[in-house]
């Protein structure tokens, strides 16, 4: 059977990756990951242990750099322990991947001059978020400058040191993988907007972007609720989904949300080049209005901060009149009432349908569905995101899987893998295979015919 | 934004307004990279958000009003120091270590992996110095603990019993394997510390303590301290010694920012192949 893959044919990259998720969807963390400055070695490993991913990165002669909770000096005898582990597999001429307990699943990773250790019960695709991890890393050093800073000072260096300041970037790179898949760290999610809308605000970025004629600005994208409302793109040049990520970690820091701030900052988007730096002119142009919508322009040149903020004004100021007034309503109301898709719209027996996750293997977006009841509460989410992320896992594993329905006591699982998209889904725990697959059929038409509002279909150059 | 845009032509005169008051409207706040071409160095403040982004000084005391919570934003991070202690099997390394540090981890892997770590922090000044203090097992089936065990360290702590003059012999060694495995950057003036152990067992004391100096001297003027299980007081002062000198050395190295050298350089032919499948 053919099967037309909504989301576009458009290839995002090559290699696979992944991204977000939103409000709605999105699972923040309940407590924020703060750390109070005094603190017991106890109250630091309990506050660890209730982190549902608990990530450290070291130096591969055990010297702490990183954990989520914070207060990493406190936990320096288990950083020399993680660091040891490693280099004695080494020793024996081996590559240390994962321990697993009962409960739990331990995964290194060895990137030199770093070692990685992320521990979870949730042991999906661990190895995935250490590489990820490591990105976050790299795009504040690049990978040239992590390579050669303890040759320039020396093996006893503290990496903190270089790294100061960038702690929340990190920890919020490693809390957004409680909110998502892990299939999602490749790809890219979309802000849902009327086609005419994203298509003004596309061709509005392209062409300020074009005018301008900056040899070295590539990218603009805007961006609200960690997801994608338009890019524009250089000629042939892409970005891969996991950089882009990094680009969303990094405007979703609120300290950067300042209104009529613009910030300049270099970074360095390991998939694009990991030996050199973008630099990213970031503004919130309508904070102060309430719409927390962020424009990125990113140029390989350090003297475009002029010039991009000139191409920032002529891209608010662009078409006064009515039509602008129209997009910016538009535009406003999809980024602060953001409209998923309703599984409700799909019409009948949609009511079996609980929540979906539907992914472009060519285009790398994916969507997913509002939450609806009954997967309303945190936990109703948190466990089906479970079902999903374990079901993701067992697509990644058995490569040949094509498609597979499971009735359980609380719901039912339906994945269908074809060589364009993925589409996960939950049931409600009655429904039969055929009917599921009626409404997945029904799904799809209904997300085709939507494309435009749930995909970004094609990528404006100039 | 239109009105934004008459606003900006005219003199702005608002900075005093309260946030709240209905004409406050905000500064506008220009975030510049200190290699810009045009802007005067002693101007520039660094952000706490993040190394890399260098603002005009007078916003950085804005940006920290938004982010006040500091802990987060890169206040500055305690000095944290890789100790290692090497000596043979039965000088008392473990007991001393014991004694002096916080017990949370001891004794747990050193059967398995041929060390324990232990950590304690060392009040200098005003700055609270994090000791990560890696006590080796002194057996000979661990003598080969690999690169990973001594490279990195700021300190080595060299430990034998004055009642056993073997272990005192065996100081060249320690000394020496230490030196070929950390590889340190400077072995002439790398820092190590001698503690000669069981000095309250005076009465079997086979190392006097001027023979221990000696050897001190000719290794280039080690600090020595003669130490018991029952008076940690040496150690202390040992390990506040230590933390002192790293204190000193970490302030010398004051170039900590990001190198950003290399411009990427755009191959267009190289990303053409990756857009090819581009339907635009």
């Amino acid at each position: 059977m053919e099967i037309e893959a909504p989301g576009g044919s458009e290839s995002f990259t090559e290699d696979d990756i992944q991204n977000l998720s939103l409000q709605q969807i999105d699972l923040p963390e309940q407590d924020a990951e703060t750390a109070s400055i005094m603190e017991s070695d106890e109250t630091v490993l309990d506050r660890l242990a209730c982190l549902p991913y608990q990530a450290f990165v070291l130096s591969e002669y055990g010297r702490p750099i990183f954990v989520n909770s914070g207060n990493e000096e406190q936990l320096c005898s288990l950083f020399a322990v993680i660091g040891i582990f490693v280099s004695r597999v080494k020793l024996w001429g081996d590559e240390l991947m994962t321990i697993t307990s009962k409960d739990r699943q331990i995964q290194f990773l060895h990137r030199t001059p770093l070692i990685l250790c992320i521990v979870s019960k949730y042991g999906e695709k661990l190895d995935e978020q250490l590489e990820v991890l490591f990105e976050q890393i790299v795009s504040t050093l690049s990978r040239a400058q992590l390579e050669s800073v303890y040759r320039k000072k020396g093996d006893n260096y503290d990496l903190r040191r270089l790294l100061r300041g960038t702690d929340r970037l990190i920890e919020s790179s490693v809390s957004s993988w409680r909110g998502t898949l892990s299939s999602i760290h490749s790809a890219i999610s979309v802000l849902p907007m009327n086609p005419g809308d994203r298509e003004f605000l596309s061709a509005t970025m392209s062409g300020c972007l074009g005018a301008a004629k900056l040899d070295g600005a590539l990218f603009g994208v805007m961006v609200a609720h960690r997801q994608i409302a338009s890019y524009v793109r250089f000629k042939n040049y892409v970005m891969h989904p996991r950089d882009m990520n990094i680009v969303i970690n990094l405007v979703s820091d609120k300290s950067l949300q300042v209104a009529e701030a613009q910030t300049w900052t270099p970074i360095c988007l390991p998939h694009f080049n990991d030996t050199g730096f973008f630099y990213a002119y970031i503004a919130y142009p309508w904070e102060a209005k309430g719409i927390p919508a962020c424009l990125v322009l990113l140029s390989v040149k350090r003297d475009h901060f002029d010039g991009l903020n000139e191409v920032k004004k002529r891209i608010l100021f662009k078409k006064i009149g009515s039509e602008r007034e129209i997009f910016f309503g538009n535009f406003s109301t999809a980024v602060v009432k953001p409209n998923l898709f309703a599984i409700s719209q799909i019409g009948s027996n949609s009511e079996s349908l609980w929540s979906f996750v539907y992914r472009n293997h060519l285009s790398k977006q994916v969507c997913i569905s509002a939450s609806k009841i009954p997967l309303i509460s945190r936990e109703e989410r948190w466990d089906s995101r479970s079902d999903l992320r374990k079901a993701d896992a067992l697509v990644s594993k058995e490569g040949h899987l094509r498609t597979l329905f499971v009735r359980n006591t609380k719901n039912s699982l339906l994945i269908w893998v074809t060589d364009k998209f993925s589409l996960q889904c939950v049931f409600g725990p009655f429904v039969s295979a055929i009917v599921a697959f009626t409404v997945v059929d029904k799904l799809l038409k209904s997300l085709k015919s939507h494309e435009q509002r749930y995909f970004i279909i094609h990528t404006p150059s100039f | 934004m239109e009105n934004r845009r008459n606003q900006e032509q005219k003199p702005r005169n608002n900075a005093r307004l309260p946030r709240e008051h209905p004409n406050y409207s905000p500064p506008r706040v220009e975030y510049t990279v200190i290699n810009g071409p045009k802007e005067n160095p002693e101007k520039l403040g660094m952000c706490r958000f993040n190394p890399l982004h260098f603002l005009k000084a007078a916003d950085v005391r804005k940006h920290e009003e938004t982010c006040p919570d500091k802990e987060m934003s890169g206040a500055r991070k305690k000095a944290l120091l890789k100790v290692i202690i090497l000596g043979d099997s039965g000088v008392g390394k473990t007991s001393l270590m014991n004694q002096y540090v916080n017990r949370r981890f001891s004794n747990q892997y050193k059967a398995t992996i041929g060390a324990d770590f232990l950590t304690r922090d060392v009040q200098i000044d005003d700055r609270t110095v994090t000791l990560q203090i890696w006590d080796t097992a002194g057996q000979e089936r661990f003598q080969s603990l690999g690169v990973a065990f001594y490279r990195g360290a700021d300190c080595c702590v060299l430990a034998f019993d004055v009642t056993n003059a073997g272990s005192f012999k065996s100081l060249d060694s320690w000394r020496d394997e230490f030196l070929i495995q950390a590889s340190p950057r400077d072995p002439d003036h790398f820092p190590f510390v001698l503690l000669g152990n069981k000095v309250d067992l005076e009465s079997n004391r086979a190392v006097s303590a001027k023979r221990a100096q000696n050897w001190c001297q000719t290794k280039g003027n080690i600090p020595y301290y003669e130490v018991s299980a029952k008076e940690a007081v040496n150690v202390e002062a040992a390990f506040v010694a230590i933390a002192r000198d790293a204190l000193a050395r970490e302030t010398q190295e004051s170039n900590d920012f990001p190198e950003f050298p290399d411009q990427i350089r755009l191959n267009p032919n190289q990303q053409s192949s990756q857009g090819s499948s581009c339907n635009c």
